[in-house]
């Protein structure tokens, strides 16, 4: 029974080199034309099975945004596999795209700038279903436009209103709607409640659950948020520097984090309730530039533990325990 | 009918059209405008020549004076050229052939312009590279230089006329739109395009080509009045519009010859218009860039 | 009472646009005391912000401080023009902004981005000022400050620009400290970082802050003092242990309610129904009321009031919620 979703060693490098002279540079006395390549992700594996939520967490710049837009072809990936229900769509081109884009849908961020601001809502919400392949009326396309906004909390009333006489919340409801109307299988949510309010990011993280409930798809969570991760999904993994460095069960990786970044990442988190009962972790310093990737760990020019090893080999996600793995020299011993 | 007024009538209540209002030098431009648009609609109606009509000319009231000068008839407002001509009916005539090719090189320029601002900006790369390095060396000659050239290649006529601006007025529009272009490339809502499977084209047109309408309409607008500058201009200089449809341009070229025997009303009132109508039209390009400028989102 | 640092009373900070009369701050009372830190918490367009600008006089055209007094060491700044404002602006307040990219000029270097306002308010020659450079730069922890003296902003990351932009803040010993979101642009691990080293900062220099965010953990974490802001108005304040572990206002115990628990998981988030109301047309009575499960009539025609619950613990509400 093959994976909903399957990453395999996933690999994206961006070329921001600039201009021919910008790139001439003398070291000891000879000239180089180095390229700029941004290694946005490295090596990035692990798989989402049907009706769960799987969160991806990081700061900014681990290159978890990227991560979805490679799986859904905005980017086509450097390095790696994809494969959507068991077909492996890697090297697929615009039309062989065409029927995994009914399976796999995106929630966006900004709900500001995610929708076009000048089409109408329902235009809006049957565009995939329009350019899915199939062949729909306009007065299906209404109708089922029209359910979908009463799905999603919103009424059909607002089928002809434009996006920006909506608040954040409601246009963010319009982008689940939108989602949603191609009866996806998997739909990747790319920070969809850090730009709302905390009393609407509520209203929308119980939404996206029900709805999850009722229709039986999975999602790929992906914030910086490890409280609404830790609320909303069955797995997560921790991304540093274009590396997964940790993945598990949440409740799990919560109650006992192994990998060192983990554990400063969850010291850190400020908390309104309790916090974590764990060891804490500080770290200092900043996330270093991902053109130029360290040689050994990711994560050794802030690791409180770093030793030697960690410098020259670069460690690889094993699983110690069953449902769980790390990257980590430390956790051999 | 229903929809429409209430479109008109959201329109009255804007801010838009209440800054309008309160605005002296955007209501004089549009007075100016509407005040040329006027003329041409009605113009030839109203005035009791026409001058490209032999028939109607009578030689013998040439080089009449304006009629408050004495020697000047009330016939004659403007006075006549050297044909007979009334002044004024030659302004109205010409008026008409001066914003026809201006108006027209203006939709044909910000056509081209805006179609290759939207793929330059779109798909980037090498094309990209290339129609801003066009874009950039045509920009490093004046305009005016440009244009004469062309004309002097191709030979007087409206048409040649027409191509002649339309390459020249491209370039501001291709900038203009390509850097909207790259801003709007950037916004989520074209990633949730690409990701609903939209091909390439659809997306440039359906969901870009309307969010950079804005900063076009504005560059469209001031770009009228350069058109008709750089064809005033041309015809001055005799490489314009030929001397059977002339335009004010050219009206003021046959009054230049004379112009320094005293007979000045022939150069002077169709220059006179000319700057009017550039001036009412800045105006109203001033006050609709200042207006639709984004800050506004 | 003489020995409050900030006693606000009143403040009505208005926006006339063309579509109407915006009250962005609509009747504000709060105190501060020397060293204390006060959270200003509420969700967007609440006006907290505005709260801090205008305490700073800050506020553009066309808002203006409509009514109410805001006293600092004895002096109403709300009737101080400009020329007043900008002795006290720098030196005895100053604010650290949301956006570390963009708070720092790109174009000069940090010695003289920091130099700038010690110039302004103080007679110090040049090798005293580059040696207070120097004190705070070590102080907010950058290190090698010798030779970052002289790079300019674009060479610094996000954490250690809002690094800069604290030390600067600190450059002339202020009584107060208004933090707009400070750390809202940052990663949770350097937000730590930074938050640590303003409360470190703050209770050793003895300085106050205003620390103005949307983000309840990092107010629990932070502060003495909360003050709870909606629809321009004060729903409830009292100290920290108060808000956090024993609010009365509705609104205050749906917002911790909708936060989830790093701790434990929940079946589902408390959530508050419906949206925050168009802020020209706000509902008369009690603002909250139309999304209030608590709501009844005396609410939707009567506003509520700031009243006292406890010492030190007020909220404006008919019928604060039971313990």
């Amino acid at each position: 029974m093959s994976h909903l979703l399957q990453v395999c060693d996933l690999e994206q490098r961006f070329d921001v080199s600039p201009g021919f002279f910008d790139r001439m540079k003398v070291t000891d006395g000879r000239l180089s034309f180095k390229r700029h390549i941004v290694h946005a992700v490295n090596g990035v594996s692990f798989h989402i099975d049907r009706g769960e939520v799987f969160g991806l967490v990081g700061e900014s710049g681990c290159g978890k945004s990227t991560i979805a837009k490679t799986i859904i072809k905005l980017y086509d990936p450097s390095g790696g596999k994809i494969r959507v229900k068991g077909e492996d769509i890697t090297f697929y081109d615009y039309k062989q795209m065409m029927p995994i884009r009914k399976t796999v849908q995106v929630i966006f961020q900004d709900p500001y700038a995610s929708l076009n601001p000048r089409l109408k809502v329902l235009d809006i919400i049957t565009e995939p279903m329009v350019f899915s392949g199939q062949q729909i009326t306009k007065a299906d396309l209404k109708e089922k436009g029209i359910e979908l906004l009463q799905r999603v909390g919103l009424g059909p009333e607002h089928a002809n209103r434009y996006p920006h006489q909506f608040s954040g919340g409601q246009r963010q409801r319009i982008g689940i709607a939108r989602a949603l109307s191609v009866d996806p299988d998997l739909i990747i949510a790319d920070e969809p409640v850090s730009a709302l309010d905390v009393s609407i990011q509520a209203q929308i993280l119980n939404l996206m659950m029900d709805l999850k409930e009722e229709l039986g798809f999975s999602y790929l969570f992906i914030t910086h948020d490890l409280s609404v991760v830790r609320h909303i999904s069955d797995r997560i993994g921790i991304m540093y520097l274009g590396f997964i460095v940790e993945t598990g069960c949440t409740e799990e990786v919560f109650k006992n984090p192994r990998h060192p970044y983990t554990r400063a990442l969850l010291s850190a988190a400020p908390s309104v309730h309790e916090k974590l009962h764990i060891d804490p972790v500080s770290i200092s310093g900043e996330v270093p530039t991902a053109l130029e990737l360290p040689r050994g760990c990711c994560f050794q020019s802030r690791c409180p533990f770093v030793f030697e090893r960690c410098l020259r080999e670069r460690p690889r996600l094993i699983s110690r325990q069953p449902g769980r793995m790390e990257s980590c020299h430390l956790l051999e011993q | 009918m229903l929809l429409f007024s209430k479109k008109s009538e959201a329109f009255l209540e804007s801010e838009l059209f209440h800054n309008f209002r309160g605005s002296y030098s955007a209501i004089s431009g549009a007075g100016i405008i509407a005040f040329f648009v006027f003329i041409v609609v009605l113009g030839p109606s109203l005035v009791w020549q026409n001058p490209y009509d032999i028939a109607s000319l009578e030689l013998l009231d040439a080089y009449k004076p304006p009629f408050w000068i004495p020697g000047g008839d009330v016939h004659y407002i403007l006075g006549t050229d050297g044909q007979g001509r009334d002044v004024l009916a030659s302004i109205v005539y010409g008026t008409r052939i001066s914003l026809l090719i201006s108006l027209a090189a203006m939709v044909c320029s910000s056509v081209i312009g805006a179609a290759l601002g939207l793929i330059s900006g779109y798909y980037g790369g090498r094309l990209d590279g290339f129609i801003m390095r066009v874009a950039d060396v045509q920009l490093s000659f004046p305009s005016l230089l440009i244009a004469l050239f062309l004309m002097s290649a191709f030979g007087n006529g409206l048409g040649k006329v027409l191509i002649s601006l339309t390459c020249v007025g491209w370039v501001i529009y291709a900038r203009t739109v390509r850097g909207s272009t790259l801003s709007e490339k950037q916004k989520e809502y074209v990633q949730a395009a690409q990701a609903a499977g939209l091909p390439n084209h659809k997306i440039i047109v359906r969901h870009i080509l309307p969010n950079v309408m804005t900063p076009l309409i504005v560059v469209a607008t001031i770009q009228i009045g350069t058109f008709i500058l750089i064809e005033a201009s041309l015809s001055f200089l005799g490489v314009g519009v030929p001397i059977t449809q002339p335009s004010l341009g050219l009206l003021v070229k046959n009054g230049f010859d004379v112009l320094l025997s005293g007979l000045w009303w022939t150069s002077v009132f169709p220059g006179a218009f000319i700057m009017l109508l550039v001036f009412g039209i800045n105006l109203l390009g001033d006050f609709l860039r200042d207006e639709l400028n984004p800050r506004l989102r | 009472m003489s020995d409050r640092l900030l006693d606000i009373r009143g403040l009505q900070t208005y926006f006339h646009t063309f579509g109407g009369v915006i009250k962005a701050v609509d009747g504000v009372d709060f105190t501060l005391d020397h060293g204390e830190i006060l959270g200003v918490v509420g969700e967007s367009g609440c006006g907290k912000s505005v709260v801090g600008f205008s305490i700073m006089g800050l506020v553009d055209e066309p808002g203006r401080i409509e009514a109410g007094e805001i006293r600092f060491n004895g002096k109403n700044l709300a009737r101080c023009d400009e020329r007043q404002m900008r002795k006290i602006r720098g030196k005895d307040i100053t604010m650290v902004f949301q956006d570390p990219m963009t708070s720092l000029n790109p174009l000069y270097t940090i010695q003289a981005q920091m130099e700038e306002v010690m110039k302004l308010h103080s007679d110090m020659n040049a090798e005293q000022r580059r040696a207070r450079c120097l004190e705070l730069l070590r102080e907010v922890g950058i290190s090698q400050a010798e030779s970052r003296l002289n790079n300019y902003p674009h060479q610094f990351s996000g954490g250690m620009r809002q690094r800069v932009i604290i030390a600067i803040a600190l450059a002339s010993y202020p009584r107060l400290i208004i933090a707009d979101e400070p750390t809202t642009a940052l990663d949770v691990t350097i937000q730590s970082q930074i938050l640590k080293l303003m409360k470190r900062l703050v209770k050793d220099h003895g300085t106050a802050m205003i620390l103005i965010t949307h983000d309840l953990a990092v107010v629990a974490e932070m502060t003495d003092k909360i003050v709870v802001m909606y629809c321009g108005r004060i729903v409830e304040k009292g100290s920290r242990d108060h808000i956090i572990h024993n609010c009365r206002h509705p609104y205050t115990l749906g917002l911790l309610g909708s936060i989830p628990r790093l701790a434990a998981r929940q079946a589902r988030l408390t959530q508050i129904p419906g949206m925050v109301p168009n802020i020209l047309d706000l509902p008369k009575g009690c603002a909250f009321a139309p999304r209030c499960t608590y709501a009844q009539d005396r609410c939707r025609d009567e506003r509520p009031e700031l009243a006292k619950l406890e010492s030190g613990h007020h909220a404006a509400c008919h019928f604060p919620v039971m313990r």
